[in-house]
């Protein structure tokens, strides 16, 4: 699989000049690129799912057993993100692989690891800043900051999971409403169906006469390698497009409190698809010294948020009986960051934990380089695969 | 009441007041120096399509620490 997906995937140069070409150009000729960026994203997932089915059968659960493990599947999460760069193509490919059966509990602490995952592209833009001092200090800190809520979410509501599948319950509880009600539901969601379907269906009749494992393996590879693709672009599309429009609304955000950081954050990240772009902004802000750490940490979880609405809206590309689970999935990523956000933020010893975590670690990086350099390998690499060691270990 | 005891007090009034006015002049210098920053969030936005070479330039400098701290002197 890993194969085609080498095969077939661009070199990053061809990509960001295709990128680039594609970020030029009138307005109107954006958002109908936009617009066939997300059929392709919708396509793309429903290809993921239908070559899950395909290539494990009825073995899904069997197949992701090694994730059965809770932190396996967190590590799996945060290491794929931090390689892929991308929280929303993770869950999006999550959402996918649910709609192709792999049970909603081994991939709820995947999605808990994408969140920890997509904190490093905003900790590798503060290193611009390590030639100056005091900004890398100011720097480094506004981007550990999420990292430090995500680590201190997963420390809260994954043994809560564990014990009483807490967000899986809730996330059942609200997919079950909405695919039954008749107002809101998945069936009023139908009219995905008739357009996604013809590719998915022209291309598994492409690959009709291979064997039904290799087909289904080629389709996944596919699906991942188009969200990808999608998700990159479309990020690019939106930032040229909305960049006015997540000026203003930071600009209306100034002065007004933490509450309104929080929605300005989850806004903008709704616009421009991508927590990393949102979290990566704040950076610079705060490097400079014009806002405070406690100042971009509210919009920093406000695109914990809206980041959900990718999965949201891969899930809509899912029919059939697994409907019901794609959208349990995207429903767990949005219950479990506001839960996250509502849980830290209004308690405030949890909601200093960060700061001071952040504050500490930036006061000690800016003095040694090579802080700086074990944080990033250790905890999006190191530790997550220590921790797999060690829980194997007291599993087994 | 005493003379000095109202003079104090219409002192600490005066510099409350002050006070009060300077700590709006900073909040507003602080919005405007916020205000002029997100408008050049264009250029923080490009920072981001740079990030690969902010690895480049922090490498050498993570490469020379190591060099000082555990090399042979």
């Amino acid at each position: 699989m890993s194969k085609e997906t080498v095969l077939t995937a661009p070199a990053p140069d061809l990509v960001d000049s295709r990128v680039a070409e594609l970020a030029q150009g009138p307005t109107w000729l954006k958002w109908i690129q936009i617009a066939g960026l997300v059929y392709l994203l919708l396509v793309a997932v429903s290809l993921i799912g239908g070559g899950f089915k395909l290539a494990a059968g009825d073995h899904a659960r069997e197949l992701f057993a090694f994730a059965s493990n809770p932190v396996a599947g967190l590590v799996v999460g945060t290491v794929a993100t931090a390689l892929i760069q991308s929280s929303s193509t993770v869950t999006s490919i999550i959402v996918g692989l649910v709609a192709g059966g792999l049970p909603v509990g081994i991939a709820i602490p995947m999605v808990m690891g994408a969140n920890i995952g997509t904190t490093i592209t905003n900790t590798i833009v503060s290193l611009g800043h390590v030639r100056r001092g005091e900004e890398f200090r100011r720097a480094f800190s506004a981007a550990t900051i999420h990292d430090f809520f995500n680590i201190l979410c997963v420390l809260i509501f994954l043994p809560l999971e564990i014990m009483f599948g807490l967000l899986e319950r809730l996330g059942g509880w609200a997919s079950s409403y909405l695919v039954g009600a008749e107002s809101l539901s998945m069936k009023g969601l139908n009219f995905i169906k008739p357009i996604v379907k013809p590719p998915v269906e022209f291309i598994k009749t492409a690959l009709a006469g291979l064997p039904v494992e290799l087909s289904g393996g080629i389709m996944i590879a596919l699906g991942v390698l188009a969200i990808f693709v999608v998700i990159t672009f479309i990020g690019k599309l939106l930032k040229s497009i909305m960049v006015g429009r997540a000026k203003q609304i930071l600009h209306s955000a100034v002065g007004h409190g933490p509450l309104s950081g929080i929605a300005s954050g989850t806004v903008v990240t709704v616009l421009v698809q991508s927590s990393s772009t949102t979290t990566s902004l704040v950076v610079p802000l705060a490097g400079s010294g014009v806002f405070s750490l406690r100042q971009v940490y509210p919009f920093t979880l406000g695109a914990n948020i809206g980041t959900c609405i990718t999965a949201l809206l891969a899930a809509t590309a899912i029919t059939g009986p697994n409907a019901v689970f794609a959208l349990q999935i995207a429903l767990v990523h949005l219950f479990y960051n506001v839960l996250g956000v509502v849980v830290i933020y209004s308690v405030p010893f949890l909601r200093e934990l960060p700061i001071k975590g952040a504050e500490k670690l930036a006061d000690v990086a800016v003095g040694n380089k090579l802080v700086a350099l074990a944080y990033i390998g250790g905890i999006f690499f190191l530790v997550p695969f220590l921790l797999i060691g060690l829980s194997n270990w007291m599993l087994g | 009441m005493s003379a000095k005891r109202r003079e104090l007090e219409q002192k600490i009034g005066e510099m409350e007041a002050a006070l009060a006015q300077l700590k709006q002049q900073l909040n507003q210098a602080v919005a405007e120096e916020q205000h002029e920053s997100i408008d050049h969030l264009d250029d923080h936005l490009q920072e981001m399509d740079h990030k690969w070479e902010n690895i480049r330039d922090f490498w050498p400098i993570v490469v020379q620490e190591f060099r000082d701290r555990f090399g042979k002197k």
